[in-house]
């Protein structure tokens, strides 16, 4: 057994040993990296092609899990004009509208969400934990199920095995800080202070590349796709549709699915700029007060946890578009997030 | 090639029915009425050096249509011959497309070099014609698929002609086997400007070569009807292309809207019209 203390790596001198040490954790933190990379192999996978029919709610599940999902169907109500957002103060609040229109022709999804608002809620009370966002739960599990069986969600599997390797990453870093660390306390050396930091410098990026993304590479694809076919709606949109009687827009199929396909920072500059103003405040108001990071233009794609619920992340992105060479020629439009 | 050929491969090509000529603007729409546009046209020069994102857009459109590719600039009337390198160019998109038909104009865009900018007629002689079929010929050393002429409109009627413009794109089709893309709108406007029936013009034609059929609405300015693809269709444009799709075995058409958009209804109005003529004449489903 005295090879275990008395070897190469054990009489390593401590600044070689350092570099050492520096060298297998950079190596551990490639192969950690790629092995996870790996595990999602769906970037091969064709694209599904885009649907005749796209589900608004869907798309933003799929993009930012249920917050997204949330804010689309709110919209959705506030379209049809079921509910309204009205500013009080310095908040928004959404309430159901006084007189109510026909219901029948509601998904359940909606009228849980407008059963909700029974009385007006504050905009960022809405994602707050057991609020409404949570109660879609179950509605967005028929979205999650699809989306798995589409390779557009990473699986469980996926998580379990990334966490596997995180596992084994961490036992090099850590085994070898260790076995160095009892080594030298053996042989009565305690300037032990950089092997720890670099230890634990060595762990931090460890956990950075084992973040599994919430959507597979193939439906991060699919997104961008998605992003590609429809940003050109937003300029049909935005040319100033007039109200019908009462004040009211008639609803319109296209700004429900920019919003499931952007968010509702697509919104800007439409007739209902005030909707995605009111959700960008409440997201930072729910920052503030629960330390949550709630985005109002779009959800992240990534979780860390092993569940498949997702923590929204707040970004927001643009991208322009290209301009062809005729006489049909566009600007920019809204990239959105969530890859 | 053969007139028997081309024939062959001419009634041989699928019928795609009604599309519209892709452009930026109408991309949300088409993926949103899928059922009610049935093929694309897309301009090809505007993916010959194109961005990645163009690109990108391509290969999402050949996705989920049909796409023929119409090119600009190949000049096929010039007398020096063609540009080799858009030639290639040309050729790689057709041959990424892999589309039933692709089409050109009876036309130069470019003469010593120069590039013009612009469609512009030829003169109407035997030899213009075989200036044509031999570029034709360096076409074909390069892209198989089928290729269709367009008519152009044209200002002035180029001095030393030998024949009308319908006669000397029968010449022309003959000599080159190609197919036809009769542009109804180029037709009727041809036909208000310099004051001809288009109705003789179309008996002249060679019916069974018409394959595919351009129509939108121009506007007037100074007394001369201009070919803007700015204007909803007008009912004499209707007309023409009834007259068409009655009498040639049309596989499709396309409505080529450019300018002064207007919301994708009424594309679609316009794309259900001609979809009921073609129906009528039982050229497509």
């Amino acid at each position: 057994m005295e090879w275990l203390t008395n070897n190469a790596i054990a009489d390593m001198r401590g600044p070689v040993f350092l570099l050492f040490y520096a060298v297998v954790i950079g190596l551990t933190l490639l192969a950690c990296w790629l092995a996870r990379r790996a595990l999602d192999w769906t970037g091969g996978m064709q694209s599904p092609t885009i649907p005749r029919e796209p589900d608004p709610h869907e798309i933003a599940y799929l993009r930012g899990g249920e917050n997204e999902v949330t804010r689309s169907v709110i919209f959705a109500l506030v379209q049809k004009g079921l509910l309204e957002v009205s500013p009080q103060g310095d908040d928004y609040f959404v309430g159901q509208v006084a007189e109510q229109k026909e219901r029948r022709s509601l998904s359940p999804i909606e009228r849980r969400t407008l059963d909700w608002f029974t009385l007006p809620q504050k905009t960022s009370e809405v994602f707050r934990s057991g609020a409404l966002a949570s109660q879609l739960k179950p509605f967005c599990a028929a979205y999650e199920q699809r989306l798995k069986s589409e390779q557009l969600l990473t699986t469980d599997k996926m998580r379990q095995q990334a966490r596997m390797i995180v596992m084994a990453g961490t036992l090099v870093i850590v085994g070898l800080g260790a076995y160095k660390l009892f080594i030298a306390l053996s042989r009565g050396r305690f300037n032990v202070g950089f092997l720890i930091v670099m230890c634990i410098v060595g762990l931090i990026p460890m956990f950075l590349v084992s973040r599994t993304p919430r959507v597979s590479r193939r439906g991060r694809e699919y997104l961008e796709r998605l992003r590609l076919a429809f940003e050109r709606l937003k300029y049909g949109v935005q040319s100033s549709p007039q109200p019908q009687a009462g004040g009211m827009y008639a609803f319109d199929p296209s700004l429900l699915l920019l919003v499931g396909v952007f968010g509702v920072g697509a919104l800007s500059g439409t007739q209902y700029d005030y909707f995605q103003q009111s959700f960008r405040q409440s997201a930072l108001s729910a920052n503030a007060s629960t330390g949550s990071s709630c985005g109002s233009s779009c959800g992240s794609s990534y979780s860390s946890s092993s569940s498949d619920s997702s923590s929204s992340s707040s970004c927001s992105s643009s991208s322009g578009s290209s301009c062809s060479s005729g006489s049909s020629c566009g600007g920019g439009g809204c990239g959105g997030c969530g890859s | 090639m053969a007139a028997a050929e081309a024939e062959r491969v001419f009634s041989g090509l699928p019928a795609l029915g009604v599309g519209v000529g892709f452009r930026e603007p109408f991309r949300g729409d088409l993926f949103l009425q899928r059922d009610r546009v049935d093929f694309l046209e897309i301009t090809a020069d505007h993916y010959l050096d194109a961005p990645p994102e163009k690109l990108r857009e391509l290969e999402l459109l050949a996705e989920h249509f049909t796409l023929v590719p119409h090119a600009l600039n190949l000049s096929l009337a010039s007398a020096e011959g063609l540009d080799r390198d858009y030639l290639k160019k040309l050729a790689r998109l057709v041959r990424r497309l892999n589309p039933p038909w692709w089409s050109d104009h009876v036309a130069f865009t470019r003469a010593g070099g120069v590039d013009i900018g612009h469609l512009s007629p030829t003169v109407y002689s035997a030899e213009a014609a075989r200036v044509i079929a031999r570029n034709v010929e360096t076409v074909r050393e390069l892209i198989d698929a089928p290729l269709i002429l367009e008519n152009i409109t044209y200002m002035l009627t180029v001095p030393g002609g030998e024949s009308g413009e319908a006669e000397f794109l029968r010449d022309v089709l003959e000599r080159t086997g190609c197919g036809l893309l009769l542009d109804v709108t180029n037709l009727h406007i041809n036909s208000v400007n310099h004051g001809y029936d288009w109705r003789d013009f179309l008996r002249a034609l060679p019916s069974e070569r018409i394959v595919q059929l351009h129509f939108v609405g121009g506007h007037w300015h100074d007394g001369v009807l201009v070919d803007s693809h700015s204007h909803p269709t007008p009912e004499d444009v209707w007309a023409v292309m009834d007259e068409t799709l009655r009498s040639a075995p049309v596989k499709g058409v396309i409505l080529e809207r450019d300018e002064n958009i207007p919301p994708f209804s009424e594309i679609l109005r316009e794309l259900d019209r001609a979809r009921s003529l073609g129906r009528k004449y039982g050229r497509w489903d």
